[in-house]
């Protein structure tokens, strides 16, 4: 009798044991995935409030001929919740990254492209020939300031005809 | 001893329903903060029209006082050539000199007009003069159910010269927000060059544009 209640306690104890380890696995387990969740959300949020959008007349983009190389000037426009990074800017043009001067004023003059504010930005390039009524493909991605150590990212296509 | 066996069960199993709590707690917590992200994200758009624009190649944008003569008591101003529609107000120092000078309508001339003091015999006459420059007339209604910041919405003449609305929005009232079916009438001294052919208005992203009659 006192053998079997022996083994029994040892039993118990081991069961103790074991549930308490998986316990602890257990939690560590959700505490990491928990943490993965969590800069997921950080990532898809900082996504989420991150948006620009072209500003003014896609008509009428301003395209100068008379300039070599040839500018172009358009406008963009903060519409998230999270400041824009400008810096960050990529212009691409008819499939092709503007490689040569991409030059960006805030408008109002400003430290920060918030949410109120424009972007003003001036490309050129080289190869361009375009004409007026001329329809582009303009392209752009930029990125928000880190936020929390996350950083947003954005982009626009749309089609827009140069006023020369 | 069957007690004893009976008491572990319970601990374990107690032990395991504090961690399916847990989880249970954490889940609701993630699901609440994206559904929170999700919501805040999702602004509604603005929605609006533009139901006329009017470029105005001949709007007095300004009166110079050349001298404010004497004798004048605080009074109004009109054109005395053209029928442009020009009206100001004025008023006068302690002489009855004319000190400043304030548009009420801008009026549209094909040269400048002579600008003079309406039913007054001063003493000295004031010479006044005017000043042509573009003005952009436009009548914009707000149809969606977006409440937009005036501060929010920006012009465009061709593309270029962006100016904030609420920096130049000032007849009607000086509530800053534009309401759902409320139409505004903007008035633009657009400086840019000449000719400008459209009116463009930008809010939250969205893009109107209109050529200008």
């Amino acid at each position: 009798m006192a053998d079997g209640g022996a083994s029994t306690f040892i039993l118990l104890v081991t069961a103790l044991l074991v549930s308490s380890s998986v316990s602890i696995v257990l939690i560590n387990q959700w505490g990491d995935m928990s943490s993965a969740i969590e800069d997921d959300r950080r990532g898809k949020e900082a996504d989420t409030k991150t948006s620009v959008s072209f500003a003014g007349d896609a008509m009428e983009v301003e395209y100068d001929d008379s300039v070599s190389p040839n500018e172009m000037t358009f406008y963009l426009q903060n519409t998230g919740q999270y400041v824009l990074d400008e810096s960050t800017l990529v212009v691409i043009v008819d499939g092709a990254s503007v490689t040569s001067t991409v030059t960006a004023t805030i408008v109002p003059t400003g430290p920060v492209w918030n949410d109120v504010k424009l972007l003003k930005v001036v490309v050129n390039s080289n190869s361009w020939t375009y004409q007026n009524n001329d329809g582009v493909s303009l392209s752009v991605v930029v990125s928000s300031e880190a936020t929390s150590g996350f950083r947003g990212t954005d982009s626009l296509n749309l089609e827009v005809r140069l006023d020369v | 001893m069957g007690a004893s066996v009976g008491i572990g069960g319970l601990i374990i199993g107690m032990t395991m329903m504090v961690v399916f709590s847990m989880v249970v707690a954490s889940f609701d917590a993630k699901v609440d903060s994206s559904l929170q992200s999700i919501d805040s994200a999702n602004e509604a758009l603005p929605v609006f029209t533009i139901d006329d624009a009017t470029l105005w190649e001949g709007a007095v944008v300004d009166v110079l006082i050349g001298s404010g003569g004497s004798g004048y008591s605080n009074g109004n101003l009109v054109s005395s050539t053209g029928n442009g529609g020009f009206t100001g107000t004025f008023t006068v120092d302690g002489s009855g000199a004319i000190i400043s000078v304030a548009i009420t309508s801008h009026g549209n001339y094909s040269s400048a007009p002579i600008i003079v003091v309406q039913g007054q015999t001063p003493v000295t006459t004031a010479t006044l003069t005017a000043t042509l420059g573009n003005f952009i007339h436009a009548n914009v209604t707000n149809t969606g159910s977006y409440i937009t910041s005036l501060r929010d919405i920006w012009l465009f003449s061709d593309g270029d010269t962006p100016t904030n609305l609420g920096s130049i929005y000032t007849s009607g009232n000086s509530n800053p927000y534009w309401y759902s079916g409320e139409t505004l009438h903007i008035e633009w001294e657009e400086s840019g060059t000449l000719p400008v052919s459209r009116l463009a208005i930008t809010a939250k992203g969205v893009n109107m544009a209109s050529t200008l009659a």
